[in-house]
């Protein structure tokens, strides 16, 4: 009987100790409320000094003005905003913010000016090593490189606008750059002037949408060794070389806009070496080679739109399994071309505006095969100078000989059951 | 006698000639063109090579370990091969001959492939502490990591991204 009530009278000056503890722990451990630091104020004039100062999320507001800084790094996790007229000028010098701190934001303020270097990426920001990042809104201009992520994770880049000044390649960086990352979003941001707009190489799990991606010297988008990313609703325009996307499977390519890549080795999307992956709802219009593959495999490519692009498609020998479906081809100079008489790809249901056959049962398919290889693409695929005899009397003669004594068109390109009126 | 200084002239002309036409580098227009390898824009002035053929016909790479892998996939036989040529990082532009070459093997710079070597003149990598630091490399053994590297050419797809 006295050992319950020994226990009775012990157990509420336990709890009351224990509560004691942990409330003396509590006041020790948790850090002090979030600060909002003032930089550009008369006690916290620079950027370096706000940095050297701040606490675990703090937040630190640039007043307007221009910041001549660089070099800069935040290493513990804060909110750095401001209005586009805090201005930090990197002044041409290195590199400007490093961010090594998961969890930062930096929203809103302009960055001008990182550094040119040959032996180092110096971007405008960095982020390297670190996860739960937010770049959003801000304006960077004339930098070497805009927007790196090395080693990152689960980090978002949106509505920025990253505007080089790139004249020449070789001394201009990529708008936004991503090295060994996974989980990244890229959404909203308007790209132009540098090197490539867009570059991935080692991403895995990202995704990227609503970018515009204009005028850059070699691609709007590049990525490659860059598995299972999405890249949807963005429109690439006016780059040099295109977009090109190289040694990756499992992606998806859907209802984006590939338009104006003019130029001898410029396409709308290069495909090199893609596998399982699916090309959907795209608009090709106006490019030298809207849709160019070379050792694709085993993807499906349907409902895109290719319009008046010199050549809408070619293929080569070397892509096999892909599936071709529900496109439409409208006014293409050549809808098709390929360096081999026969293709290991199937077309079905597409939409040839070129295709003159009729649909007596009205089945909405063509009563005859369509055959997108003509002879012409044959020739200039293999002897390329060939192409100024374009529209020529010649040629005019040749696809009429063609017509009645066929040689040179391969027979077995073909789609049997062509579309009478375009699906897309 | 004249005669003889004649010939001796034309003969003089003729080796001239075919001395000129040996077969040479030139120089790789970056931003112009792409990799007979990989089809990518060539545009990074510090990585590049040039292979040059007995009939003085040339292909140019974005990277250095293109060219290794233009050889390895045997789209050259290699008697055709007159002289290979690699881009000195030290001096963004320039080729040198890949047997007067060193290689630095790093992850302080990346390459357009990813392989990450870069080529300056024997012995410029211990003078100049400024270079990307790493392993240097012999020719051969950059030809022994690509084709280790890249047994059926480039990588089909990403690594697992080391992120903590």
């Amino acid at each position: 009987m006295a050992l319950p009530h020994h226990r009775h009278s012990e157990r509420p000056q336990s709890l009351s100790w224990r509560v004691g503890t942990l409330l003396l722990f509590l006041l020790v451990c948790v850090p002090s409320p979030a600060r909002l630091l003032l930089v550009g104020s008369p006690e916290i004039p620079t950027l370096r000094a706000a940095l050297q100062q701040a606490h675990p999320g703090d937040t630190l507001r640039l007043l307007p003005g221009i910041y001549r800084e660089q070099e800069l790094t935040v290493t513990v996790p804060l909110l750095i905003e401001g209005t586009h007229s805090a201005i930090i000028d990197g002044e041409g010098k290195g590199q400007i913010l490093q961010i090594s701190a998961s969890g930062t934001t930096i929203r809103g303020l302009t960055f001008r000016r990182s550094g040119l270097s040959f032996l180092r990426d110096n971007a405008a920001i960095r982020v390297e090593g670190a996860t739960d990042c937010r770049i959003e809104q801000n304006r960077l201009e004339e930098c070497f490189f805009g927007i790196y992520l090395a080693k990152a994770a689960r980090c978002t880049v949106e509505g920025n606008i990253i505007a080089g000044q790139a004249q020449r390649e070789a001394t201009s960086g990529n708008g936004i750059h991503a090295w060994y990352c996974r989980d990244l979003v890229v959404r909203a941001n308007v790209v132009m002037r540098h090197r490539d707009g867009i570059y991935f190489e080692f991403v895995r799990h990202s995704l990227v949408e609503h970018n515009t991606s204009e005028n850059n010297l070699r691609y709007g988008l590049h990525f490659m060794f860059s598995d299972s990313c999405r890249y949807a609703y963005n429109l690439f325009r006016g780059n040099r070389s295109g977009v090109a996307v190289m040694y990756s499977h499992s992606i998806l390519v859907q209802h984006n806009r590939f338009e104006y890549n003019w130029g001898s080795s410029a396409y709308g999307l290069l495909l090199k070496d893609i596998s399982r992956s699916r090309i959907q709802h795209n608009l090709f219009l106006s490019n030298t080679t809207g849709l160019y593959m070379e050792s694709a495999t085993d993807n499906l490519i349907d409902s895109n739109r290719l319009q008046a692009n010199g050549w809408a498609l070619r293929l080569m020998a070397s892509s096999t399994g892909n599936l071709f479906v529900a496109n439409s081809f409208v006014a293409n100079t050549t809808d098709l071309a390929t360096n081999s008489s026969y293709t290991l790809n199937t077309f079905r249901a597409n939409y040839w505006s070129r295709y003159r056959g009729y649909d007596l049962n009205r089945d909405g398919y063509g009563d005859t095969p369509f055959y997108p290889v003509n002879a012409f693409a044959i020739l200039t695929e293999r002897y390329p100078a060939l192409l100024m005899l374009l529209r020529s009397f010649i040629v005019e003669l040749l696809e009429l000989a063609e017509r009645i004594f066929p040689v040179l068109i391969p027979a077995a390109i073909s789609d049997p059951t062509p579309l009478i009126a375009p699906a897309v | 006698m004249r005669w003889s200084i004649f010939s001796v002239g034309v003969m003089g002309a003729g080796l001239l000639l075919i001395a000129g036409c040996q077969p040479k580098p030139r120089p790789i227009r970056f931003g112009e063109e792409v990799c007979a390898y990989c089809q990518m824009g060539i545009s990074d002035p510090r990585f590049g090579a040039e292979l040059v053929t007995q009939q003085g016909k040339i292909f140019v790479f974005d990277a250095l370990e293109c060219m290794v892998g233009f050889e390895h996939a045997e789209l050259i036989p290699v008697e055709r091969i007159h002289s290979r040529w690699v881009i000195d990082f030290s001096q963004p532009g320039e080729l040198i001959a890949a047997e007067s070459a060193e290689f630095v093997f790093t992850v302080e710079v990346h390459s357009p492939m990813g392989l990450n070597v870069y080529a300056v003149p024997r012995g410029r990598y211990v003078q100049d502490p400024e270079l990307p630091r790493g392993r240097v490399l012999t020719w051969q053994e950059v030809v022994e990591l690509v084709r280790t590297q890249w047994r059926e050419g480039p990588p089909r797809g990403s690594p697992t991204p080391q992120t903590q």
